[in-house]
């Protein structure tokens, strides 16, 4: 038998996701499996949720091998960024388009949304509640990940493998240029 | 010897990954042959120096197809899901470069240094197009990819990769900003008056559903919520009898959901007040407050937990066998047996006494499925601690509220003063257990 800390355990104070049982065995069974081949818990969450067919949801990946050929196409981006372009895996964005897709999306993402202090092994490192947007930086020592909600139809989500909080602080400091910005 | 052994190692390796070389070099041999037999009235084909299918890396080759109907979209897409392109983050040892998803169409583009494979399916008709070179770098190297009638392709991916790198350019400089600005802006570490504390791994991660509402709800660990035993020996036995030695694996084994007084009152506030002003706002006024107050009286409280897997079901069914064997009025520890049924191979037992404890118990193996609820202290009991709490500078926050506690759960339920009926503004925490148990 074990000790279990009851008073952990806290149901419901954050608004629920609306997954059918199906959806809720796929969860399980794919975030174990990425788990299992050495994902860490924030990678492997994002994984599932890209696998997660959603309706109106869009959704894009880009590998760093484009992100660096894309930046080499570009004159005035590629000069001084190969090191921060050279720790970057990959990166994933997902956008709703509707109320439907916004509920959807935020049914997973809505845990990103409580300035919880650490979700999946990442830190909460900046939240901004202003103009109507929450906006939320979290970060461990490889992936960083932003959100955006207007709390209505607009959510935005980017999870960048490989890109720590110190380099995008870096990012910050050095100037990163930015193309057509 | 052991030289020996390290090159007989060696070569294993080697060979193993020769082997996976070459199983994927056949792969996508096969691939682009199977491809390349589609051609008929229903699908249009491209193609340069792939007459035999053979990939040959001393040319530039390639093969494009798109499907004229119906019967072509089937066709291709049958090949596309057997390969499970347009699910895969690598392909024939490819790797993924770019993938989109949106509600027009889904592309996948795989690209190494050798091959690029790009798909766009728009759900009625697809495109597919094979090289056997790196698309973009013979396109930055001054290859004319018009000449090759290729240049749409490459326009669609640069377009594709210029958008995903505008978009992380702008979250930069959004990022960037609020950095900048400083308003607002919690940085790590800073502890933000009133919030909330949480640390979550998916370990820890539980999935729960409530039958009656059809709702699945994510429970966390919480570990500042500490509470006022004084009702410890319930909780004790509770934990060292009750919860199977393998809990800890509830992420996937078990689901847990623990109501105070505290999380009814928060549960309420979030429901009660209008949504839309506390996701701008943060948590509505006083609520953050709520789990800083160290709780004033007894503690009345609800435990539900569920088996989510077979493994979890044995585990803890294993323990707790013996309490559908009491009989009505037999005790065991203070808790007197006030209901028991057998129905359709499921069993209900349900446990009344000390402290106004309710213990309910349902087996049902042929779903691989137990769930126990636990209620210590009556509705009034509940009520009054509840009340206790400030929210706010205001106390008796349940007062608008009718409080039941049943075998199923626990209702809150807005009392509204024109009219008999409640309205919607309640905080349900309904399991499900009798009704589960009839059905």
């Amino acid at each position: 038998m074990c000790l279990l800390p009851l008073g952990a355990i806290k149901a419901q104070s954050v608004p629920q996701p609306n997954l059918t049982p199906d959806e809720v065995a796929e969860y399980v069974s794919k975030m174990t499996e990425f788990k299992n081949r050495g994902d860490s818990s924030a990678e492997a969450f994002i994984k599932v949720v890209a696998k997660i067919k959603m309706e109106e949801v869009n959704y894009v990946y880009i590998s760093t091998a484009m992100f660096k050929q894309i930046f080499s196409l570009m004159d005035e981006a590629a000069e001084g960024n190969g090191n921060i372009l050279a720790s970057i895996k990959s990166m994933r964005s997902f956008a709703s388009t509707s109320k439907n897709s916004y509920k959807a999306l935020r049914a997973y993402m809505d845990i990103f949304l409580f300035e919880i202090d650490e979700v999946f092994g990442m830190q909460l490192q900046m939240v901004n509640k202003d103009d109507d947007v929450y906006m939320a930086i979290y970060s461990d020592d490889k992936n960083l990940l932003v959100i955006n909600d207007d709390g209505d139809t607009n959510l935005y989500v980017v999870f960048i493998a490989g890109l720590s909080y110190e380099l995008f602080m870096k990012i910050q400091e050095s100037g990163f240029p930015i193309m057509g910005l | 010897m052991k030289k020996i052994i390290y090159m007989l190692f060696a070569f294993a390796v080697i060979a193993v990954n020769v082997n996976a070389q070459q199983s994927d070099a056949e792969r996508l041999k096969t691939f682009v042959k199977e491809l390349m037999s589609l051609s008929n009235e229903h699908i249009q084909h491209e193609k340069q120096g792939l007459e035999s299918g053979d990939v040959d890396s001393s040319v530039n080759q390639y093969l494009v197809l798109k499907t004229l109907d119906d019967l072509g979209y089937e066709a291709v897409y049958e090949i596309l899901n057997k390969y499970e392109v347009l699910d895969s983050e690598e392909l024939f040892g490819i790797p993924m470069a770019i993938n989109t998803i949106d509600g027009e169409r889904q592309v996948a583009v795989f690209m190494d240094e050798k091959n690029s494979i790009f798909v766009a399916d728009w759900y009625k008709g697809c495109t597919v197009l094979y090289t056997n070179f790196d698309i973009i770098e013979l396109f930055t190297q001054g290859l004319i990819m018009s000449k090759l009638g290729l240049d749409g392709f490459v326009s669609d991916i640069v377009y594709m990769g210029n958008e995903q790198v505008r978009g992380f350019g702008q979250n930069m400089a959004v990022a960037n900003a609020l950095h900048k600005d400083g308003v607002a802006i919690v940085e790590n570490g800073g502890n933000e008056k009133g919030r909330t504390q949480y640390v979550i791994d998916a370990d820890e991660l539980s999935v729960g559903y409530i039958e009656e509402t059809e709702e699945f709800f994510i429970s966390m660990p919480k570990e500042q919520f500490e509470i006022e035993l004084e009702r410890g020996s319930i909780y004790t036995w509770m934990q060292q009898i009750l919860i199977p030695s393998n809990c800890k694996e509830y992420f996937s084994n078990y689901s847990l959901t623990f109501i105070t007084p505290a999380v009814a009152i928060e549960e309420y506030m979030m429901n009660y007040l209008p949504k839309e002003e506390w996701l701008v706002e943060g948590y509505p006024k006083g609520v953050e407050d709520i789990y800083k107050q160290k709780y004033p009286g007894g503690t009345p409280a609800v435990f539900c937990m569920r088996s989510e897997s077979k493994e979890g079901y044995e585990s803890w069914i294993k323990d707790i066998y013996f309490l559908f064997n009491l009989n009505l009025k037999d005790t065991y520890n203070n808790l007197k047996v006030v209901q028991r049924a057998n129905r359709n191979g499921k069993r209900y037992v349900q446990f009344y006494g000390d402290g106004s404890t309710m213990l309910t118990i349902l087996d049902i193996p042929a779903e691989n499925t137990c769930m126990m609820l636990l209620t210590v202290g009556t509705p009034k009991e509940f009520e009054e601690a509840a009340n206790l709490y400030s929210v706010n500078g205001e106390t008796g926050i349940l007062n608008k509220c009718i409080v039941s506690i049943n075998q199923d759960g626990l209702n809150l339920r807005l009392k509204d003063p024109d009219s008999k009926e409640s309205n919607k503004n309640s905080a349900n925490f309904e399991f499900g257990l009798k009704n589960k148990f009839l059905e």
